[in-house]
């Protein structure tokens, strides 16, 4: 991603603002992909990239890390997660994403079936996923993360991570096929 | 196995991440049934419109926008660390910082000044705040402790550069000795006679004109004449120069003068934590929305926030290290 990057890290290492900047301008979009498609809110998601770049300045003189993508990366997700979580606590219980999920299943878009529109319908059909079953499908789906990885971040089980995989699948599907027989 | 377990096969397979064991079983399930088959394009349907999951949220994002915050994040950041007293390191890491880029800097006017004839050049940094140093010329600069200034033995008859490095200084500069500028890593200000304050952070480079007039320019960025009582911020990131509505305190070290216009409380205490070096919150947080006019001059600290409790019905105390004012209202 970042060529030289152990080039850039060292000098990030001696304060180097110039590297800092190389750095920064090299891992902003795909970390604020990851924290927005995470907490599906772009301030928010901005919010949480400008943290973990403000800990990589501060803990900048004592970094150790052989990959700076990952690094950045993992700490964008772990931000997000506690985003996420301390947003469960003051709004909206599992019921009332259930709620929308079907919503989204049961809507009737009357427009012509067109490419953009089935990716418009299954970016909604991703949000109205249930908070959990949407948190495994995006770090499986855009991060890569093996359900070992996914459950260990969660702190859920393998065999949930299954689960919730299956029924993010199947629920998109679903919206999927539901578009297209109302067509 | 059941359903679920080949959805998540077929999954596994669109991702790159299926073993060959993995593999085997999946094919022989899709060879098993026409139905298999069509829910397998179904899964590959939804996997491949999923990627399109924020794209065009993310791909238009502004990482320029994003890295200017940044900037003001580690600027915010350091500034409370300052305030809680635990500023010596963290200053003293940024002036590490400043006197590495200063040393490039240092080179590349160096060649300036001994193009001529061979100058001594002068390092000086200040231990104490405003500190005084006798230019040359008769000019005089103060420093902000921690703010090193380097200039010549003698200047030339055609100019008289200094530079500043990693700090703030207010410069009294002598009439009719020719041009005087000042550089910094960002910028220049160039000067006929005048009373001026140049902060350079490693951002943004400040200057305040408290008398006459200067022209002040971003390094390979934009240019700005400042009369009395105007003040510009240079920005490091995009070397645009942006005016103040109105001068801020930061040049207070100097002139050991608070002044507040209409500044909300919130703000204000921003400026008391920086000057007094002190960390102060308020409790209540509509307290900090109310405007605040007041201007104190060679004041303590304790005398602005017994004026702010009086003012506002509030009631400030010392909690730890910390200063908190606890109740008080608009009225």
């Amino acid at each position: 991603m970042l060529e030289q990057e152990q080039h850039w890290i060292a000098k990030l290492k001696q304060s180097d603002k110039k590297a800092y900047e190389v750095i920064f301008k090299a891992y902003y979009k795909p970390i604020y992909g990851t924290a927005l498609r995470m907490t599906r809110d772009a301030e928010v998601a901005n919010d949480a990239c400008q943290e973990v770049f403000l800990e990589l300045w501060k803990n900048r003189e004592r970094l150790e890390v052989r990959s700076l993508k990952s690094y950045l990366h993992r700490s964008v997700v772990n931000r997000s997660l506690n985003i996420l979580k301390s947003r469960k606590r003051h709004s909206g219980s599992a019921d009332a994403e259930v709620e929308l999920a079907r919503k989204v299943i049961d809507g009737n878009p009357a427009q012509a079936a067109e490419q953009q529109e089935l990716e418009a319908i299954i970016q909604k059909g991703i949000d109205g996923l249930p908070n959990r079953c949407r948190e495994v499908f995006v770090l499986s789906r855009f991060e890569g993360k093996s359900y070992k990885e996914i459950g260990k971040a969660l702190n859920i089980s393998v065999k949930t991570v299954e689960n919730q995989m299956s029924k993010a699948l199947k629920t998109l599907r679903e919206i999927v096929q539901q578009y297209k027989a109302d067509e | 196995m059941n359903e679920d377990f080949y959805i998540r096969l077929i999954y596994k397979k669109l991702n790159n991440q299926l073993t060959s064991d993995e593999s085997a079983q999946l094919d022989a399930w899709l060879s098993h049934s026409e139905d298999n088959r069509q829910l397998a394009t179904e899964i590959k349907e939804v996997y491949e419109l999923s990627g399109g999951y924020f794209e065009e949220q993310i791909n238009e994002v502004e990482v320029d926008a994003a890295w200017h915050q940044q900037l003001k994040v580690i600027e915010e950041s350091g500034a409370k660390v300052v305030a809680i007293n635990t500023a010596s390191k963290r200053r003293g890491r940024i002036i590490t910082f400043a006197s590495a880029a200063a040393i490039l800097l240092c080179l590349a006017i160096g060649l300036q000044f001994l193009a001529p004839a061979s100058v001594n050049m002068i390092e000086l940094t200040a231990t104490t705040d405003k500190e005084k140093i006798d230019l040359p010329d008769g000019s005089i600069a103060y420093l902000k402790k921690g703010t090193t200034l380097i200039y010549p033995e003698q200047f030339s008859k055609k100019i008289r550069s200094v530079q500043l490095v990693g700090g703030e200084g207010v410069f009294e500069v002598v009439k009719n000795k020719g041009q005087f500028e000042v550089s910094t890593f960002l910028s220049k200000v160039e000067v006929l006679g005048t009373i001026f304050t140049v902060s350079e952070s490693i951002n943004e480079t400040k200057v305040t004109v408290l008398e006459g007039e200067v022209k002040f320019s971003m390094k390979d960025g934009e240019a700005l004449n400042l009369i009395a009582n105007e003040q510009a911020i240079g920005n490091a990131t995009d070397k645009t120069i942006a005016k103040a509505e109105k001068i801020d305190n930061s040049t207070a070290w100097f002139s050991n003068t608070l002044v507040f216009e209409d500044k909300a409380l919130g703000e204000v205490i921003k400026d008391l934590a920086i000057h007094y070096d002190r960390y102060i919150a308020i409790e209540n947080k509509m307290l900090a929305t109310c405007p605040f006019s007041s201007t104190f001059k060679n004041k303590d600290l304790d005398y602005i926030l017994n004026t702010i409790d009086a003012v506002f019905g509030s009631t400030s105390a010392m909690v730890g290290e910390e200063v908190v004012i606890k109740g008080g209202n608009c009225e």
